[in-house]
């Protein structure tokens, strides 16, 4: 059985015990709030920051939550009190022997209770000394007062001028987002069938989807930098040099005719107009055509005689420029920058080849003047090849038509990412974003070859030094590999690689020099053109 | 079998405690711990290995609590001569009805109060011989055993300056002294004291206030004390607390002691203590007496380590730092 006396100076001792722990830890809590709100404010008053209130509030709200799970974690309990009472009372540890022998009935338990009861009785849980901790309380009190003075001093200079420029390149890197998104979406709409056709802009959605909004300058310019790799990938895919060079070639054969329509094809041709050189092809064609000689009245044929001559004077100047580009070429030139359009078996070159041998065929049948049956037959195959490769020869014109769009349009796009380049680190003020042209004027200089001794820059001027000489990175594992060595006694001894080589060499050095932060994206950009032009199949030459 | 009720034993108990106390005061001046100390372990049944420089009473202490106690009393001064048979006793030829047969003829360890006088000048075989005999509390001569009439207490002194020809005792029998007791020098009145009393021609009369049976009465009151398991643990907490192994050991411990205390010393301590609480008039062992009887019965049993001993650390102090880690 409980002795009550013994039980009740026990709780009595155990909340006296329990609220002097409250004291202590709330000390304690006070002190370390103190300390931690200090190390919060001085960190950011180090770096010259404003001191976030939410942190300090933060800080406060857990350090006293830990005093409190503290305060429950230590709660004396009653043998715990007996304890401590029997310490600090004098009590001889009567009140934990008590403790234990109070549910016992010997004799001997029963007389250490009584004694335990009567040595109580002349004591008072009260006497138990509560000391309250003013001196954590008035550090604890001091050092939050200091860290809230701190708080109200406001960021420097130069830490508002970066927090500025974070929000702004943060700003910035989503209004470039959103722009690009609507551009990507205006570029999906205006292309036409011939584009659909060659170009998949599903990529290019991705790629704006891909781009993030950030606070960092150099971030926003790394994924600009990447999307636009992604862009000039885009566009190596809608190069078609071989076929065009072949086109050229025709045209400048085709220019020397005394045919006026021939002459206007070589034109159209010379200009990239695709689909006008179409049309003309289709017209002169449908000029030549025959149908059975036998029901031709004399005058039609011999009208159509001469359609077929002029067609095949024309076939002939073009199987002509073909045959001179030399029959080499096709094999070195069947590389990614002069890959053939895809979508039939034959290049431009050899469909020109193969008409002239069509119309020649026809041509030589029709002069024969045999209008047997088998003859006839003969000379319908020609014609009926000659239409098949016509055909041939006019869709990769198309294809070509749309891939010479989907380029500018390509061109375009990486002209405006270079002005978002420009935007987003701050070169300049407004992003000019849209679907009109957004070349920069007089980028990349003057052609290739129309040298001038005119300069900008006067020759004592020093190059222009922004500080920040640091490289962005390029893709890793996009470049290619110059690894490889190559055997001389090997092979053919015609090796199509060192020029592949040396103009991947350039194109490094050039996307290197593109990715540096120490050029002005105006001379970057300027760079840029000047290669891509060097490449394009001027109208010029 | 005893009926007196547990409050009238207890009584009895500090009375007669009282009593021995104050006829050995009689003539002892000063040294109220060590004869409290003695006076302890003869209840407890233990012997007690006085240490001191000569002079300082403890053979005439010895003396007066046998006169006090009414109990047979032997003393033996040891030297490096004396034989197992000098203490045992041993056989010799007597003439009996006509016929020489061998008697046994009881040594002056078949007594209840032994004096060893300087234990340590005898050799370890004579050692040897007693020591045995305090465990066991008999003596086989001749395949023949001889029980000593108890109570029975050694009273063993030892003198700590003169070491030349002496044998110390060994660590395992030192373990079987109850408590090792130190005499310090008296203070200024009570050397006064001890001129006047012991300088006339008058000496003070020491009368017998208790006898054997009375002093084993004692020590079965003593065992009918409890402890609390709290304050049980605190005992073992201090005498695991003087081994360097144990992790909770004070850094003083586990660098200066070899060998900690055995549980034969926390079963003196426990003992001990209960005689402190019984004189302090409670009916439970305190922390305080575990403390209080810890060095007496401590400071004989640790072994100290090679640095222990170059440093002449006393192993009061490191028991003193067992017992505050103990806390």
């Amino acid at each position: 059985m409980k002795n009550e006396g013994i039980q009740k100076f026990l709780n009595d001792v155990t909340r006296r015990l329990n609220y002097g722990l409250a004291w202590r830890v709330a000390g304690w809590a006070v002190l370390v709030t103190g300390i931690v709100l200090l190390g919060h404010a001085g960190l950011y008053r180090i770096n010259g920051m404003e001191v976030p209130w939410g942190g300090a509030w933060v800080i406060s709200f857990y350090a006293h939550a830990l005093g409190v799970g503290v305060w429950l974690t230590l709660l004396y309990n009653s043998g715990e009190s007996a304890l401590v009472a029997d310490k600090e009372l004098g009590l001889k540890d009567s009140l934990a022997t008590a403790m234990e022998f109070e549910r016992k009935h010997s004799e001997v338990y029963k007389l250490q209770l009584k004694q335990t009861e009567k040595l109580l009785s002349e004591k008072k849980a009260k006497d138990l000394k509560v000391e309250l901790p003013t001196r954590s309380l008035a550090v604890g009190g001091i050092l939050a007062a200091a860290a809230i003075l701190l708080g109200f001093l406001p960021n420097s200079e130069a830490v508002q001028k970066r927090l500025d420029q974070e929000a702004l390149t943060e700003s910035r890197s989503e209004e470039i987002k959103t722009k690009l998104e609507q551009y990507v979406e205006e570029f999906n709409k205006k292309m036409s069938a011939d584009e659909k056709e060659v170009f998949n802009s599903e990529e290019l959605k991705k790629g704006v989807k891909g781009l993030k909004r950030t606070k960092d300058q150099k971030e926003a310019m790394r994924q600009l930098a990447r999307f636009e790799q992604k862009v000039t990938e885009a566009m190596g895919d809608m190069e078609a040099r071989k076929d065009e060079e072949a086109m050229k070639a025709a045209a400048a054969e085709l220019a020397k005719s005394d045919q006026a329509t021939a002459r206007q094809l070589g034109k159209k041709l010379q200009l990239k107009e695709f689909k006008a050189a179409e049309e003309v092809l289709k017209k002169f064609a449908k000029a030549a055509e025959f149908k059975d000689p036998k029901k031709m009245d004399p005058k039609e044929l011999e009208k159509k005689k001469e359609e077929l001559k002029k067609l095949r004077e024309m076939t002939k100047r073009m199987a002509n420029a073909a045959r001179k580009r030399g029959a080499g070429q096709e094999k070195k030139l069947g590389n990614a920058n002069g890959k053939m359009v895809p979508g039939n078996g034959k290049d431009m070159g050899q469909l020109m080849d193969a008409m002239d041998a069509d119309a020649k065929g026809l041509q030589g049948e029709i002069a024969k003047g045999n209008w047997q049956k088998s003859d006839w037959d003969k000379g319908m195959k020609f014609q009926k090849n000659f239409n098949k490769n016509l055909k041939k020869f006019n869709e990769n014109l198309r294809r070509m038509n749309g891939k010479n769009l989907a380029k500018r349009r390509l061109a375009n796009l990486r002209a405006g990412l270079n002005k978002a380049q420009r935007f987003a680190n701050g070169q300049a003020q407004t992003l000019g974003f849209s679907q009109g042209q957004m070349r920069m004027k007089g980028a990349g200089g003057l052609a290739p070859g129309a040298g001038t001794d005119r300069s900008k820059r006067k020759a004592r001027d020093k190059a222009p030094n922004v500080g920040n000489v640091a490289s962005l990175e390029g893709q890793k594992g996009a470049g290619p590999s110059i690894t490889a060595v190559e055997e001389a006694d090997s092979g053919t001894g015609i090796s199509g690689r060192s020029g592949e080589t040396k103009a991947r060499e350039f194109r490094r050095q050039m996307e290197s020099f593109v990715r540096r932060d120490d050029v002005p994206e105006d001379v970057k950009m300027g760079v840029k053109e000047y290669f891509e032009r060097v490449h394009e199949v001027s109208e010029e030459k | 079998m005893m009926t007196d009720s547990i409050e009238a034993r207890t009584g009895e108990f500090s009375a007669t405690f009282q009593k021995i106390t104050d006829e050995i005061g009689k003539f002892i001046v000063g040294q109220n711990d060590i004869i409290e100390n003695v006076l302890i372990a003869v209840c407890c049944g233990g012997h007690v290995l006085l240490e001191g420089v000569p002079g300082l009473g403890k053979t005439a202490l010895v003396n007066t609590m046998a006169q006090a106690l009414d109990l047979k009393f032997s003393r033996i001064q040891f030297t490096p001569d004396l034989l197992p048979s000098d203490v045992v006793g041993t056989q010799v030829l007597q003439e009996s009805e006509g016929h020489r047969v061998l008697k046994f003829q009881p040594g002056p360890v078949f007594c209840n109060i032994l004096l060893a006088d300087e234990i340590n000048r005898a050799t370890p075989k004579t050692q040897a011989a007693l020591l045995e005999t305090m465990q066991e509390k008999r003596v086989t001569v001749a395949n023949e055993t001889h029980p000593i009439g108890l109570p029975f207490f050694v009273l063993a002194t030892q003198n700590p300056i003169e070491n030349d020809g002496t044998y110390p005792l060994p660590e395992a029998q030192l373990d079987r002294f109850f408590f090792k007791l130190t005499i310090e020098l008296p203070n200024h009145e009570d050397f006064v004291e001890i001129l006047n009393r012991t300088g006339g021609n008058s000496q003070p009369k020491i009368g017998a206030v208790a006898n054997g049976g009375e002093i084993i009465k004692l020590g079965e009151t003593l065992r009918e004390i409890p402890i609390a398991s709290e304050i049980q643990d605190h005992l073992v907490r201090v005498v695991r607390n003087t081994h360097p192994k144990n992790e909770k050991a004070p850094p003083k411990v586990k660098t200066y002691v070899r060998h900690g205390a055995s549980p034969r010393a926390a079963q003196a301590m426990l003992s001990a203590a209960r005689v402190r609480a019984l004189l302090d008039g409670r009916f439970h062992v305190a922390r305080e007496d575990v403390d209080a009887v810890a060095v007496p019965a401590m400071r004989h049993r640790l072994i100290l380590s090679f640095e222990g001993e170059v440093e002449g650390i006393s192993p009061d102090e490191l028991i003193k730092s067992a017992i505050k880690s103990a806390y």
